[in-house]
């Protein structure tokens, strides 16, 4: 009886909801969440996660959400650019790389010789990036061409009416003049847009840096001539989001199906990748966290942070490897 | 015990010597560090350089910027309330903007006057960050201040822009990006805080916050681990420091706390009316007064004024007067005229009338005549015209109608200009043709027949005529031929 009973608790912990009631980690997971991980376990292990800062960020966000579920692991996130993500998995000071692209082959190739496998792949959100101008401006969309002169030195434009845009031909936006607003080199958001919009064509001179994202977005605000760039998280009373020409030629906004289906012309999905061996069982507290990542209430707080989340389709997909 | 320090001594005295020599040398590094030496300072800035190449700010520097800070922030929100004042449409936004003033600036001067350097700056940048999403962002300045609004908008935007300058130069970039999502995430689960100036990061209660403090307080920013054997000495300086940065500015802000009671007991809406009533009394008395005093000066200036206006308006009244008895001399004239014009044409009308009438009366005796010499043509007449005898005022009638016809055209043109888009012009023009068309087929027809008629008529007189000639020749022959 006494050992019925026994199980039974065991049964009603193990498939209880977490403690805050946000997270239904195993209906979502399918990952068995023991007392002793729970909570029994004093020495914490420790998950070292190395690599891009805009992952880290992310990461840095949901941490704090995993380590109230799981009590016993404390996660350890290092910034450095996606770059150092695959050194740091190769000298063993982290067993997963975060990168806000694709490892490139070379870096593929040097995991695969140094280690004699490949590593696992996850994607767990979808970044993107919205141009934002003052909520006065009369432009509601902007061509690639048109980004460039407005972002960059490539033609040297000054006011607004130099652009030639159907919806400018009021004379107060002919003398408007143009404020680029920037956020600092070392932030991934300001390399991507400069690849992906300008064609590493660089900023203009005149651009100002600001530390944050929320405070570029607040000078486009205050500043009616003012454009900026950055997740729309951001967006205030003051600023509109522009619609930006997709590889198509049509105009698409930063939304979550045209974000999702990478219509949006700045998206680009965030990595997470494994070492984990052929034919083995992913260590459990790296399945925990790829599960909880995987999670409908964690792609949800990764919407709250700015991101997007990543299709159904790739997260079941992603989460049957998970459990295999 | 100097001597082993030597050179000479270190380097090359007898070998047994340097194990003393690095004993005293090691025994005297906590006392020289715990008594503030140079020597011992050196060597731990040193180590410290080597362990830590990216510190750029020890925490008594960050202190210093932060009073600099609030000194800063205090200077932009007062200029800009004060111009806002200034500026105010009413008494409320007067009262606003010094209740902006006291408690941003109380609020500021308090977390700087608080303990910890980097708690302090945490705080200032939540609160200044809060601000500026409530004021700028949330559009708060605009429903508040209206067209003044720009002013405090540009203030909170500078003063958001240095405290996050400030805060960068003690944390990484991505420890600002976490504390800036942080922030917003926080504003956007307490949307109905307006008063925000009060709320402290230990009230942003994400342990995630907790553990970049942490982080930042043991170097993992750019903030100098703080100097555990100097930290009670600069505890007690900073302790001095921030009592007499605090001291200096009270009475300021005590001044504006009692500014701000006055304003607000005069922005309410009773004591409002009430000095508006006093100052309408008040002036309705110096306004009496004025007058009384003037009184004698007005009357003369007023009589003189009425006499020389009333000497304008007789000039000008008799012109008037003038002119209408001119106008109306013409006019009588016009009627007598238009009179005459109206009798002539009246006499006219009168002859044609008797005209026609008589050579109405004419045909109608011929056509008796007629009647009597001729009856079976007389009866087949009858038969095949029953119409009226002939009357010239048919005639003049027929025209009239036509006339009447064609400015019935034009009237009906007219209204129908109004109606060239309308999808009723169509049958408007139908209507409009056909009416005229009826009025002048029937013209045209009974004109017709009238002259159908007076040809008949003359037809007949032409063979009356000639029959009476006839009648004549044979009747003279006879009688010639009897005589």
């Amino acid at each position: 009886m006494r050992l019925l009973l026994l199980l039974f608790s065991f049964f009603i912990a193990e498939f209880s909801y977490s403690d805050n009631g946000f997270w239904n980690v195993d209906a979502a997971t399918q990952v068995p969440i023991t007392l002793k991980n729970m909570s029994s376990n004093k020495n914490k292990q420790i998950i070292n996660i190395s690599g891009s800062t805009t992952v880290s960020n992310v990461l840095n966000l949901l941490a704090d959400k995993f380590e109230q579920n799981y009590k016993n692991i404390q996660i350890k996130i290092s910034g450095g650019g996606s770059s150092s993500a695959v050194r740091a998995m190769l000298n063993n000071s982290a067993t997963i790389g975060q990168m806000s692209r694709a490892m490139k082959q070379k870096e593929w190739d040097a995991f695969v010789k140094h280690y004699g496998y490949e590593p696992v792949e996850f994607k767990i959100a979808v970044d993107a990036l919205a141009v934002y101008v003052n909520k006065k401006n009369p432009v509601d969309k902007l061509t690639s061409t048109q980004l460039l002169d407005l972002f960059s030195d490539s033609h040297h434009i000054n006011y607004w009416g130099e652009l030639k845009s159907d919806q400018l031909m009021t004379p107060n936006w002919e003398k408007q003049l143009i404020q680029v607003y920037t956020l600092p080199k070392i932030a991934g958001a300001y390399s991507l847009f400069n690849k992906r919009m300008l064609k590493k064509a660089g900023y203009k001179i005149s651009a100002i840096s600001e530390p944050t994202s929320s405070s570029v977005v607040q000078s486009v605000g205050v500043n009616p001539g003012g454009i900026t760039f950055a997740s729309s998280f951001y967006k205030t009373r003051r600023t509109q989001f522009v619609a930006l020409e997709g590889k198509d030629g049509q105009f698409y906004e930063p939304v979550q199906p045209w974000i999702s289906s990478f219509k949006y012309p700045v998206s680009r999905y965030l990595y997470l990748y494994i070492n984990q061996k052929p034919g083995t069982k992913l260590v459990l507290k790296n399945k925990q966290l790829l599960a909880f990542l995987m999670a409908d209430a964690t792609q949800l707080l990764i919407k709250r942070a700015g991101f997007y989340s990543v299709s159904d389709k790739i997260r079941t997909q992603q989460l049957e490897r998970i459990n295999q | 015990m100097k001597k082993y320090l030597t050179k000479k001594n270190f380097y090359s005295g007898c070998h047994y010597c340097l194990i003393p020599s690095f004993l005293i040398i090691f025994l005297m590094i906590p006392v020289y560090s715990s008594a503030s030496s140079s020597w011992a300072d050196n060597l731990n800035s040193s180590e410290n350089k080597k362990l830590s190449a990216q510190y750029t700010i020890t925490a008594e520097e960050l202190d210093g910027m932060i009073y600099a800070y609030a000194d800063s922030y205090m200077t932009q929100i007062v200029s800009a309330t004060r111009e806002i004042s200034r500026q105010a449409e009413s008494s409320q936004q007067r009262s606003d903007a010094m209740l902006l003033r006291v408690g941003s600036v109380n609020s500021i001067y308090d977390i700087a006057s608080s303990s910890e350097p980097f708690t302090k700056l945490l705080d200032m940048l939540l609160v200044v960050t809060l601000q500026s999403y409530v004021w700028i962002d949330e559009d708060r300045a605009e429903k508040i201040f209206g067209h003044s609004a720009k002013i405090l908008i540009d203030a909170m935007h500078q003063n958001r822009k240095e405290i996050w300058k400030l805060a960068a130069k003690a944390m990484k970039p991505e420890q600002l990006y976490i504390l800036d999502w942080l922030i917003l995430d926080w504003r956007r689960q307490n949307p109905d805080i307006n008063f925000v100036i009060f709320t402290r990061f230990s009230d942003v209660s994400a342990s995630r916050v907790k553990s970049i403090v942490s982080d930042v307080k043991i170097g993992s920013g750019f903030l100098a681990p703080v100097d555990e054997a100097k930290k009670a000495i600069n505890e007690t300086r900073l302790l001095a420091e921030r009592s007499f940065f605090y001291a200096k500015r009270a009475p300021l802000i005590y001044t504006w706390q009692a500014e701000n009671l006055t304003t607000n007991i005069l922005a309410k809406p009773e004591i409002a009316q009430l000095l508006e009533g006093i100052k309408r009394s008040t002036l309705a008395i110096e306004r009496v007064s004025e007058v009384m005093k003037n009184l004698p000066g007005l009357i003369r200036e007023e009589r003189v004024f009425i006499s020389s206006e009333l000497d304008k308006r007789e000039t000008s009244i008799s012109k008037v007067l003038a002119e209408v008895r001119q106008t109306i001399n013409e006019t009588e004239h016009l009627v007598v005229t238009v009179d005459k014009l109206s009798d002539s044409g009246n006499n006219i009308l009168h002859e044609l009338r008797v005209t026609s009438e008589s050579l109405n009366t004419t045909l109608i005796t011929f056509d008796s005549m007629m009647s009597h010499h001729f009856p079976a043509l007389s009866k087949e007449e009858k038969a095949r015209d029953k119409s009226k005898p002939f009357n010239i005022n048919e005639y003049t009638e027929a025209l009239a109608k036509v006339d009447s016809a064609a400015e019935e055209l034009t009237g009906l043109m007219g209204a129908s200009g109004n109606m060239i888009n309308s999808d009723k012009l169509t049958y408007r023009i139908e209507q409009l043709n056909s009416a005229a068309r009826d009025r002048v087929e029937h013209a045209t027809e009974q004109s017709k027949k009238m002259i159908q008629t007076l040809f008949l008529y003359i037809a007949l007189t032409l063979v009356l005529a000639f029959s009476l000639m006839v009648f004549y020749r044979k009747l003279f022959a006879r009688n010639r031929g009897e005589v």
